[in-house]
């Protein structure tokens, strides 16, 4: 996920516009170098076993070395040399953006060390960025005070990345006490104190997101189109539940609803927009 | 042998019919509901059930508590996004014999399927 962290601060920052932005994402699509691919390359994985781990991840909120040495399928050396290996992509990510001309090789390079202060990144602990710490790095891109709210946007952002397309990045979140919405996937978490959870999305952006979840060619938004965000938001506060719960937090969920052409009021909606490669939505979070 | 799955979400039905399907020689009945769910199992007796816990007028729990009244023989696999400990022992002890985490994988599904087709 060093890309996107790093891609958002260059933005948050102004060294590149979200044009640029977008480009690199097109671009570096084709080279992104995958823990999975390097291990199989070094002939410490088979197909199998990546294909294996990657699904748990799907499931579980857990890193690929996590899983990989819960299975025994990596020691901790192995973990480390690929590790090591997966560090270059940061280069590839110089390399798109030079190519590109959105930045030179001094500027890169300035932006990274800017960087790594200001996530307080050490150089050695600079390989455990895309691993040990993602959550951090997320939570410092979310100007919001309350921890439980910093940890749902997290774990969004993440089974965005998971489920949808590695190309995000969120901007600024804002609080209103109303707007209107075209189309709204809500669903109430309940403990002790509900969370109005929601995500809004537009025509043509919301048939791709669908299509790109459900795997198959939606074309029109349809009840099945419908359906599959309803899901997708479920299965999200779901995942949400079991971390919850894993932390003693009780919670259950109400069903999920669309919305059409609906205005939210309350107060403190806080609106966070997402930019993905299959368009733009925006998560709601009311406490 | 006869499999019922029952998820208020088509997306979920679609997806897991046509991994039964491409498991083997299946049939496949739907419900989208716990209520239906009940009509579904008395009229067609099914071999195996994949029931949802978040589901609109009657949630998987309290068909599975249903179900499992009216025939305590029944196969029943809890199949949610919610897998919480919670959500486990409401299962369990209503009487649900598994639990799979959404999202769900053909390797998950093919295992359970082949350790309660035994004896069909």
């Amino acid at each position: 996920m060093f890309t996107q962290f790093f891609g958002q601060f260059l933005l948050n920052n102004n060294y590149i516009s979200a044009e640029e932005l977008k480009k690199v994402f097109k671009n570096i699509k084709n080279t992104r170098l995958r823990l999975g691919m390097i291990a199989i390359n070094e002939g410490f994985l088979t197909s199998k076993q990546v294909v294996e781990i990657n699904n748990l991840q799907k499931k579980q909120d857990k890193r690929f070395g996590e899983v990989a040495i819960e299975f025994n399928y990596l020691n901790e050396n192995e973990l480390n040399t690929i590790l090591t290996k997966q560090q270059s992509e940061h280069l590839i990510l110089a390399e798109t953006i030079v190519n590109q001309g959105f930045m030179t090789i001094e500027e890169f390079s300035s932006a990274l060390t800017e960087y790594k202060e200001k996530n307080c990144i050490s150089d050695e602990s600079f390989d455990e960025l895309k691993n040990g710490k993602i959550d951090e790095v997320i939570y410092n891109m979310i100007k919001i005070d309350d921890f439980e709210i910093k940890e749902y946007i997290a774990l969004f952002y993440k089974n965005i990345v998971r489920f949808i397309t590695n190309d995000v990045y969120i901007s600024e979140s804002i609080k209103v006490n109303e707007k209107q919405f075209k189309y709204l996937f809500e669903q109430n978490i309940v403990n002790e104190k509900s969370l109005y959870t929601a995500f809004s999305i537009k025509d043509n952006d919301l048939l791709l997101f669908s299509s790109k979840y459900s795997g198959e060619k939606i074309e029109v938004i349809d009840e099945f189109a419908i359906d599959v965000c309803k899901e997708f938001i479920n299965l999200h506060n779901g995942l949400f539940t079991v971390n919850m719960s894993n932390k003693g937090k009780k919670c259950d969920l109400d069903i999920p609803v669309c919305k059409e052409n609906h205005i939210l009021k309350g107060k403190d909606i806080y609106i966070i927009p997402f930019h993905t490669g299959v368009g733009e939505l925006e998560l709601i979070i009311v406490k | 042998m006869k499999i019922l799955i029952c998820d208020d979400s088509m997306m979920i039905r679609r997806q897991l019919k046509n991994m039964i399907l491409n498991l083997g020689d299946y049939e496949v009945c739907e419900a989208s509901n716990g209520e239906i769910a009940i009509e579904t199992y008395k009229e067609e007796k099914p071999n195996l059930v994949y029931m949802d816990i978040i589901m609109p007028k009657l949630d998987g729990v309290g068909a599975v508590d249903k179900i499992i009244k009216f025939d305590p023989k029944a196969q029943i696999v809890m199949l949610s996004s919610v897998g919480t400990k919670e959500n486990l022992s409401k299962a369990i002890k209503v009487g649900a014999v598994d639990f799979i985490q959404k999202p769900v994988e053909e390797e998950v599904l093919k295992n359970t399927i082949n350790k309660f087709s035994k004896g069909v």
